[in-house]
């Protein structure tokens, strides 16, 4: 009964925040809720070790398994080569709105990077364990995510100029 | 302002305005609850029941274990579209082969079993091994372990060479046997697993596949090779828990590695991370079962397969049949509907019935 009330602390404690994370990578409300309620039956079905130990973590790479549905291979394979250019679009005003569709239109897997390091606020090496890659590959990817972002968005006011 | 500045603000303003649905607690329970089915007691006291009754009913208590007592006493049974195994809390109805049964009282503790197209593999509350045919006459595989320990057995089963592999205790080890079924049925080999004290008890069997069984416990997953012969040892496989493996690919709940050993890497097993312990595979590993009704693949950027399930109130509980179908459980108006669905086709309704699902192959 204990192990019961401990689950279901610890779903309500951090069920919102771990949905907001999923609609961010997946942009779908019910995909979103459907990787979360599948996350936190898997690990209520082992409840016992997982709260053990690091539950939001086993959690968090529940659901960001589900959404990518990428499985961990045993050899990871290349991913398509990404233009890692791109001319700066700060601006001193944060138009969260240009800043928001650009995120949703990055792929999926730099999507998830973004949003777990941005929005989770998790590390270098929590990411990588979140994603099963290697955690070196993180700071690479990251910068490769963040450049696409400042593509889009450029690229979004340069047609809004036009 | 940075990039990575307009970013964190982005995200925090546009998800606080997200409307989050509540989470419903139960509706997450019951998600696993109908992945993992017998290992909660509730629903294991109901498939063991049920079990028992069979042994009870057809061998009677019996000296002799493997004396079959009147095959009336049980209908036959069709496995040909699969065992379609599952019990009605409710009434005590035991769905299995196209038929329905009152099996009796609640005999035996019994625990799970495993789905074959030769019949129902499960144990006795002694924690012998038995089969249940389409003929309905209960066979003893295995006799009870001397000194037969407080244990949760496990079985499971290997369609590509017609091998079942079980884990019994005694009272001072554990033991793996592989069976044989086809035209000359026999136990080929058993095998102590190493363990030591409390740790014993959580072993179970992970996966059989390629004449491979996989025995996971808290300690981690292990495999042997029976093939290898009286020599035969244990390798390490992970130290996370394997959940199933079908057709080379291992489906891990957790682990900390992404290689598996050289083994299984040299000759193409893939090791693949799955949504938990009581995940599933597809016959041919292409696929998970992880109560959702689109199955994820197991291969990177591989497509989902959906199941032909019509629009269900939650998502429903699943488990594989002998013949490679899909058994799902779907909450509908206050019952469960069962369907048998095929992989690439439609799923067909079997039965409405009350309460939590229960699938009778129940220990996988």
């Amino acid at each position: 009964m204990r192990a019961e009330l401990d689950f279901e602390e610890f779903a309500s404690a951090t069920s919102d925040r771990f949905f907001r994370t999923a609609y961010a990578i997946t942009r779908d409300p019910e995909l979103a809720e459907d990787a979360v309620r599948s996350a936190l039956a898997a690990a209520y079905s082992r409840w016992r070790k997982v709260s053990a130990d690091a539950p939001e973590a086993y959690v968090r790479r529940m659901i960001v398994n589900e959404i990518l549905g990428r499985r961990r291979p045993a050899t990871r394979p290349a991913e398509a080569p990404v233009r890692r250019y791109v001319a700066s679009p700060e601006q001193r005003v944060v138009d969260t709105d240009a800043v928001w569709t650009a995120l949703l239109e990055l792929p999926v897997g730099q999507r998830a990077i973004i949003v777990l390091r941005y929005y989770e606020r998790l590390g270098e090496d929590e990411i990588a364990t979140t994603l099963g890659i290697r955690p070196e590959t993180i700071t690479d990817e990251t910068s490769v995510a963040l450049a696409n972002l400042r593509r889009l968005l450029t690229a979004s006011r340069q047609g809004a100029r036009a | 302002m940075t990039i990575e500045l307009i970013v964190v603000e982005t995200l925090e303003r546009k998800l606080a305005d997200v409307p989050v649905p509540r989470v419903d607690v139960a509706s997450v329970r019951r998600v696993a609850r109908g992945r993992r089915l017998a290992r909660i007691g509730g629903s294991a006291a109901a498939v063991v029941a049920a079990l028992g009754a069979v042994t009870a009913l057809v061998i009677g208590g019996s000296a002799d274990p493997d004396r079959a007592t009147d095959p009336a006493a049980l209908p036959t049974l069709d496995f040909t579209a699969g065992l379609r195994g599952f019990y009605d809390q409710q009434s005590g109805l035991t769905h299995l082969g196209g038929q329905s049964s009152d099996l009796g009282a609640v005999r035996d503790p019994a625990t799970g079993a495993a789905a074959t197209p030769y019949g129902l593999v499960f144990f006795g509350a002694d924690q012998s091994v038995r089969l249940l045919p389409a003929d309905g006459r209960v066979r003893t595989l295995a006799a009870s372990p001397a000194r037969a320990a407080d244990f949760t057995p496990t079985a499971k089963y290997d369609p590509g060479r017609g091998l079942s592999a079980w884990l019994t205790r005694s009272a001072d080890r554990v033991t793996l046997s592989v069976y044989e079924f086809g035209e000359g049925p026999r136990l080929i080999g058993s095998y102590p697993v190493p363990c030591a004290g409390t740790a014993c008890a959580s072993l179970e069997v992970a996966g059989l596949d390629q004449g491979i069984v996989f025995v996971r416990g808290d300690d981690g997953t292990r495999l042997i090779d029976p093939a290898a012969g009286p020599d035969a040892g244990w390798t390490d496989v992970t130290d996370g828990q394997v959940a199933d493996v079908r057709n080379r690919v291992v489906l891990a709940a957790d682990t900390d590695t992404d290689t598996l050993p050289p083994v299984l890497a040299d000759a193409g097993w893939r090791l693949v991370l799955g949504q938990g312990l009581d995940s599933q595979l597809t016959l041919d590993g292409a696929h998970e079962l992880a109560g959702a009704a689109t199955l994820a693949s197991t291969s990177v950027g591989g497509a989902p397969l959906a199941l032909a399930l019509p629009p269900g109130e939650a998502p429903p509980a699943l488990t594989l049949d002998s013949d490679g179908s899909v058994l799902a459980a779907q909450p509908e108006g206050g019952t469960e509907v069962y369907y048998d669905c095929r992989l690439a086709g439609a799923c067909v309704e079997l039965a409405r019935l009350p309460g939590e699902p229960v699938f009778l192959d129940a220990a996988r």
